[in-house]
């Protein structure tokens, strides 16, 4: 489709970028996603108070990615994704397919896996959950009340948030040489449907 | 939470030093016998660091201990000791949860402290070694024990009751015994003070 008609279609008709709203939470999600990444190496270096702030921070950044995911995931469904470049074989198409899938699933589970894993500690009630500093965020509902039943649903959520954690640096890494696969030898424009002011270099079409 | 636990045990193995220590004179002197813990009248206490800025508290309040006394070979005295972990007393609400993410409580209902060596080291001092089991690790652990008192109330042997109180301290690694939950917010270290009522059966 040309850069012309794509300004007539209609609203549901894929386009060759991405939409600013699409592209704002792409981008916001990224930085929350790698600043606590940042965050979780950074107080496991840390022993005694000094721990707690990063700590309550990375847990306000997770809660936050979560909420933005739900906004993105309803933005994605009213408002589908740009077709991938035809030039691309299928299974590029279905590895490009899978991983943003897999990112859906890790923008949920991660942080809900850690906001269950914080919501079983004891530590909760000394250390509750307030957004920033500012809002306070409930507990995940439905724990067991049972002190055996919950450590090993502690125990379970910790494991379950570390292994998605490690998921999640190869689906990143993955996600990134991607993008710079397409940018610096394929040469075409899937990277710049998400970041607007790089050059086109075939023109509007997608 | 181990120390808590090993505080009682250590409690209780210093009573048991503390009496094979008491022979001398000059202390307090208890006849020979078997002796029981009195419960209501006997605290395990233990203190951990609490984010590097405190010494946070705790006790147990489910104790048992005994152990046989023969005047002549106060050195011989043999104490055990158990502490139900799960009456971990926090003065919170949370207690039986710390109490199971701590100590495992459920998988290891039961700590344990048997004597193994007596030593005085002064008049009503002395030391007790012996194994202390918690969470299913076994390690050797000394106390140091003092006889705090002893004696006989008012009324005449036998309606009197003969008592032999013993203050017990120990420091043990939580680590060593496997508990290593919140180790960069809680201590490794454990000190266990013990004091602890014998009552003679």
């Amino acid at each position: 489709m040309t850069a012309a008609a794509h300004l007539f279609a209609p609203a549901r008709t894929p386009r060759s970028t991405y939409s600013a709203v699409a592209i704002t939470l792409h981008w916001l999600i990224a930085l929350g996603i790698l600043t606590n990444i940042g965050l979780a190496w950074y107080f496991g270096t840390l022993k005694g108070a000094e721990a707690i702030p990063p700590i309550q921070l990375h847990k306000s950044i997770g809660i936050t990615v979560l909420l933005l995911t739900l906004i993105r995931i309803g933005w994605r469904l009213i408002h589908p994704a740009p077709t991938l470049p035809a030039h691309m074989p299928a299974w590029e198409k279905l590895a490009a397919n899978a991983t943003h899938l897999i990112f859906y699933l890790l923008m949920l589970a991660l942080p809900l896996s850690g906001w269950a894993m914080v919501s079983a500690s004891p530590l909760i009630k000394v250390h509750p959950t307030v957004l920033y500093g500012v809002v306070p965020w409930p507990t995940f509902p439905a724990l067991p009340t049972d002190p055996d039943q919950l450590h090993a649903a502690r125990k379970l959520f910790t494991r379950t948030h570390e292994w998605l954690g490690w998921i999640a640096y190869a689906t990143i890494a993955l996600h990134v040489a991607a993008a710079l696969k397409h940018q610096l030898i394929d040469r075409d424009d899937v990277l710049a449907r998400m970041i607007p002011f790089l050059n086109r270099k075939t023109g509007a079409a997608g | 939470m181990n120390g808590l636990r090993l505080s009682a045990l250590a409690a209780l193995t210093l009573a048991i030093p503390l009496v094979a220590a008491s022979a001398p004179t000059g202390t307090p002197d208890f006849p020979g016998g078997h002796y029981a813990l009195d419960p209501k009248h006997a605290s395990l206490i233990a203190r951990v660091k609490h984010m590097g800025v405190s010494l946070y508290t705790l006790r147990f309040d489910t104790l048992d201990a005994n152990f046989d006394y023969d005047p002549s070979r106060p050195e011989s005295t043999r104490l055990t000791a158990s502490v139900d972990p799960a009456s971990l007393d926090v003065n919170a609400d949370y207690g039986k949860q710390f109490a199971e993410e701590f100590l495992s409580v459920s998988k290891f209902p039961k700590a344990t402290f048997v004597a193994t060596s007596m030593q005085k080291t002064g008049d009503g001092q002395g030391t007790m070694t012996g194994d202390l089991t918690l969470m299913g690790v076994t390690k050797p652990v000394t106390f140091n024990v003092t006889l705090v008192g002893a004696g006989h109330e008012v009324l005449p042997i036998p309606f009197g009751r003969h008592a032999a109180g013993f203050e017990a301290t120990a420091t043990i690694k939580r680590s060593d015994f496997g508990s290593t939950y919140l180790n960069n917010l809680v201590g490794d270290e454990v000190t266990l003070q013990i004091e602890a009522e014998f009552e003679k059966k």
